[in-house]
């Protein structure tokens, strides 16, 4: 089977953008910020390289090429989970009411997608190792899309900003996610003839999201923001709870007020 | 079709979120001189002065002799100044609504804040409640005297509660604390 001119230059442009990707998380030092990120961003890399140097060697319709691919997203898919994780981390992990619960429902989310996917992969007729790769990707892109979305109505709501750097990975992975929803969503109702096509529009919207994250990269990265101002959780403890006090005593005066009212 | 309907709803939810970061940073960035003063709610105070002036507005139109009935609508002279008032209430809630979010998230506890975020969320829900009958009434009626002072009560005590919260740090002897809370809301 070959590849058309068109998907041709897709693929190598997905390369291209892969490496320029990596060459310029190194280069800015990313690591040093979003360790999962990077480590992510070395996967993508990794993958291409072992996928081609494999379809090269032994064919694209060859079974170390199937399991290759297989294995690799499977890889990828969970490298990608991490950073949607440490996104939440480095958003949420100085509010410590708040992490402990995210991290939770986070934990939670993923053991219900790799769950379902398990089972599902059980019960098929077909290969268990793509059906669980396809389930699973299924659950968690529409699962990320929601731990996103909530994360930055989080962040808006208690002004918990993300950084530029941060705000595009988010960019990116949110718009790849929905895109890939939809694209699922298709390709299992109408479109299942039309696998090149689904594959190509797939690297197109990955390929998008490599250019939002590239374009904050282009840039030096901006200083961190200067910590907070923080108080030890004793005295925040105790003065909240003051206030709630304060707080409780003044509604129940005004409820008193009101009951008098109609008295 | 409900998993890409649900997705696009997602999406929109996710640019209408980046679009308000994008805002706060802008603010934040925009109030960094700003006084200390300013960064708090102080409009509603003037509710007394917006009172009068309206007052003596209708005195000398000779309209209804009832205060409490004298309905304030978009077409006439007065509406001006109904309007002016409002736009800077509001203005009041924003801030002591994001000052108040903003101690609020740096509770070490789940417990208190829940219990906290549920006084938010009652005064939000009194003032999301008052905008939509009063959008109600500028489309019918107008709007009276009652209904400003109603707003002035829900925004006094949103105000008077983020007061509190910083006179309580303050007191405490966090007083970077709180300048660092006022700058970043």
């Amino acid at each position: 089977m070959h590849l058309t001119l068109s998907e041709n230059l897709l693929w190598w442009l997905g390369i291209g953008l892969k490496f320029l990707l990596c060459a310029l998380v190194f280069y800015r030092r990313l690591f040093r910020r979003l360790p999962f990120f990077s480590l992510y961003v070395v996967f993508l890399v990794v993958e291409v390289t072992v996928v081609w140097w494999v379809y090269r060697e032994w064919g694209y319709r060859s079974f170390p090429a199937w399991y290759t691919y297989w294995y690799a997203s499977g890889i990828v898919l969970l490298a990608r989970a991490l950073v949607v994780a440490e996104l939440c981390w480095t958003s949420l992990g100085t509010y410590p009411a708040i992490w402990p619960l995210v991290r939770k429902i986070l934990i939670i989310i993923a053991v219900v997608a790799f769950g379902y996917a398990t089972v599902t992969a059980f019960r098929t007729s077909s290969s268990p190792l793509a059906t669980f790769v396809l389930s699973s990707e299924q659950a968690l892109e529409i699962s990320f899309t929601f731990i996103l979305v909530a994360l930055v109505g989080f962040g808006a709501r208690y002004m918990a900003v993300l950084g530029p750097v941060e705000r595009n990975i988010v960019i990116g992975l949110g718009a790849y996610s929905c895109f890939q929803v939809i694209n699922n969503t298709f390709m299992q109702q109408w479109m299942s003839r039309y696998f090149h096509w689904w594959v190509s529009m797939r690297v197109v919207a990955f390929d998008i999201a490599m250019l939002i994250w590239i374009v904050p990269l282009t840039k030096a990265l901006p200083q961190a923001a200067p910590r907070r101002t923080l108080i030890s959780a004793d005295a925040a403890t105790r003065l909240l709870r003051e206030l709630l006090a304060q707080m409780r005593e003044i509604t129940e005066e005004l409820k008193r007020i009101a009951r008098s009212k109609w008295k | 079709m409900a998993s890409i309907l649900l997705v696009v709803l997602l999406a929109i939810a996710l640019i209408q979120f980046l679009r308000i970061q994008r805002d706060i940073e802008r603010r934040i960035a925009a109030q960094r001189n700003t006084p200390r003063h300013q960064l708090v709610p102080r409009h509603y105070k003037s509710f007394t002065e917006v009172e009068k002036a309206l007052w003596e507005i209708v005195q000398q139109q000779k309209r209804s002799t009832v205060w409490e009935d004298v309905r304030f609508k978009g077409r006439e002279p007065e509406f001006q100044i109904v309007q002016d008032y409002l736009r800077r209430v509001r203005e009041d809630f924003r801030r002591g609504h994001r000052i108040y979010g903003q101690v609020i998230i740096h509770s070490p506890q789940l417990r208190i804040f829940a219990e906290l975020e549920w006084y938010r969320m009652k005064i939000e829900f009194a003032y999301y409640r008052w905008c939509a009958l009063a959008w109600l009434r500028l489309r019918t009626v107008g709007i009276s005297i009652h209904d400003l002072r109603q707003l002035t009560e829900i925004v006094a005590t949103l105000a008077y509660r983020v007061r509190s919260m910083l006179q309580t740090f303050e007191n405490s002897g966090n007083v970077e604390f709180v300048d660092s809370i006022l700058k970043q809301s």
